[in-house]
């Protein structure tokens, strides 16, 4: 009898102990859900947490493009810029450095592949009109050590109604340091790429630049920009 | 004694089966609100990382691809002018309807960066009745055949808005600047303004341009007003989308209060660089030749108005 009086006390005492563990649990769920989600969400946002580098670096100074922040705006559900969107637009970025900023100041001329990069809409401005603008075609090999060094490349992402990127965008700076026959020549850049898919590829469909060339204490501006597409 | 243990023990197991059904609901209780709380947070961390148009549920505005219009998108170059009518319909509540009651014909020409808008009066006379009429009948597609007609170009985009999209639109963008040429004391349109610049909400704006009785020449000063608002717009948007972040969120912005018609995103993108590729002071305001009548006839130049206006989409001799 003894044995079934004493029984209500441990068994409160255990219920306490249940309460405080039930508690416990959902808490803990609570915080671990949403800690997942959120870094599920990061994740995602920055294409699986890699930092993505371009597969092709082509010039002798050593400047390699890093992707920075990622910004998607969205007509539709949300939407993503995914890793290989990501990768192609850093690849078409870095091969414009490569051939169209850095080519001409190492090797004294742009690289023939220069104009890959962009779409039927722009390649004529950006091989005629633009091409001063949009490359150092004009300033021509500098001597000495050349210094370059260039921003994070920030991408914009525009999805579509149903929330497929059709638009990115790739912003970055980059600066070049030399030497010119009159003395030091600095170079600032600053270049958005605006991509979409075309033939399967992603190039340029819109561009906006502006560059600064100081040579002799001497500056200089240009600003290019175009992206238009034919309408009857 | 055999029955006063069975009793307890009958008693006991009755308190665990409850005690198990009471954590069994617990148990249900607290995986319901961990999802709960679960989906709440990735919808949280989600809309934290993406820009995410809220459904307003309110369309303000259309914006349509007219017929035999080559896909914006087709990405082969900027190359022909080409003509956009915007139509402001008088479509509001208490008011049943929907007249083209603000017509603006916008001639643009990608290759040499100019513009031309051409103001057209409500009243004017287009087979045998007021031009507006036809947005009542037709809706914008007819009204565009029926400006377009009456100049003799094929428009290739009609946006079409009533009072609270054109009100809510402005307010949208944070509204605008513009220089207000003149004083307006009008009561029926609520429009009191001092000469100068100034800053426009939607409400202003509208106010602004539904003022015809403060002028003599009534409706076609009116229109012409119509028209300064509109450069005064595009001026504010191509401020806006002076980065892609920019263009994209306009372009967001639309489709939150637009309902597109056989338009993408890509499209919209492609219209909207080539408005800002437009300088406002290459896009002239001109208001088209009207004679008089009720139904208002064209003023004696037309024709050659129309036609220096339609070979280019610029109006350069008048």
């Amino acid at each position: 009898m003894a044995s079934w009086r004493a029984v209500p006390s441990p068994r409160k005492g255990s219920k306490n102990a249940n309460n405080v563990r039930s508690a416990a649990l959902i808490g803990g769920s609570i915080v671990i859900v949403a800690v997942l989600a959120l870094v599920l969400a990061k994740l995602i946002g920055s294409g699986g947490g890699k930092a993505a580098k371009p597969k092709n670096v082509d010039n002798s100074v050593g400047l390699v493009l890093k992707l920075g922040a990622i910004d998607v705006q969205s007509a539709g559900p949300p939407a993503r810029i995914k890793t290989p969107v990501q990768q192609a637009v850093l690849d078409a970025s870095q091969s414009y450095v490569d051939d169209a900023i850095l080519a001409p100041v190492e090797k004294g001329k742009v690289k023939d592949k220069y104009a890959d990069i962009f779409g039927r809409g722009v390649r004529d401005a950006a091989t005629g009109h633009d091409r001063a603008a949009l490359t150092e075609v004009r300033t021509g090999k500098l001597k000495g050590t050349l210094r370059a060094t260039a921003s994070k490349v920030r991408l914009d992402g525009m999805g579509n109604q149903t929330g497929k990127v059709v638009l990115v965008a790739a912003t970055f700076v980059v600066n070049v340091n030399g030497k010119g026959s009159g003395g030091p020549v600095k170079i600032q850049r600053l270049t958005e790429l605006t991509f979409a898919p075309e033939d399967g590829r992603w190039v340029v469909t819109a561009y906006r630049v502006g560059v600064k060339r100081t040579t002799n204490a001497q500056t200089s501006a240009a600003v290019a920009r175009a992206g238009t597409g034919a309408i009857q | 004694m055999k029955l006063a243990i069975k009793l307890r023990h009958r008693t006991r197991t009755k308190r665990t089966m409850k005690q198990r059904v009471k954590r069994a609901v617990l148990a249900c209780t607290a995986f319901v609100v961990v999802i709960a709380v679960g989906v709440a947070a990735l919808g949280a961390a989600w809309l934290h990382g993406y820009k995410v148009p809220l459904a307003s549920g309110a369309t303000y505005m259309r914006i349509q691809k007219l017929g035999n219009t080559t896909r914006a998108d087709a990405a082969t170059g900027p190359t022909s002018p080409f003509f956009i009518l915007l139509i402001g319909n008088d479509s509001r509540p208490g008011v049943g309807g929907s007249r083209g009651d603000a017509l603006h014909l916008v001639g643009v020409n990608p290759k040499r960066h100019k513009a031309t808008m051409l103001d057209i009066p409500r009243d004017t006379c287009w087979n045998g009745d007021k031009i507006n009429a036809a947005n009542a009948t037709g809706g914008a597609t007819a009204q565009a055949d029926a400006v377009g007609g009456l100049v003799g170009v094929h428009v290739s985009y009609a946006v079409d808005v009533d009072f609270d999209g054109f009100t809510s639109m402005i307010d949208a963008v944070g509204g605008f600047t513009m220089n207000v040429p003149f004083a307006m004391h009008d009561t029926d349109s609520g429009a009191f303004f001092s000469p100068g610049v100034q800053h426009m909400t939607g409400d202003l704006a509208l106010r602004f341009s539904r003022d015809r009785h403060d002028f003599p020449q009534s409706d076609i000063i009116r229109t012409n007003n119509q028209g300064l608002v509109i450069l005064a717009g595009i001026a504010q948007m191509q401020k806006s989308a002076a980065t892609a972040a920019g263009e994209f969120h306009l372009i967001t912005l639309l489709y939150q209060h637009a309902k597109l018609m056989n338009l993408g995103v890509t499209d919209l993108y492609r219209l909207g660089r080539l408005v800002e590729d437009i300088p406002v002071n290459q896009v002239r305001n001109v208001t088209i030749p009207i004679g008089g009548g009720n139904c208002l006839s064209l003023g004696g130049d037309a024709p050659g108005f129309f036609a220096d206006f339609r070979d280019d989409a610029i109006l350069e001799h008048h």
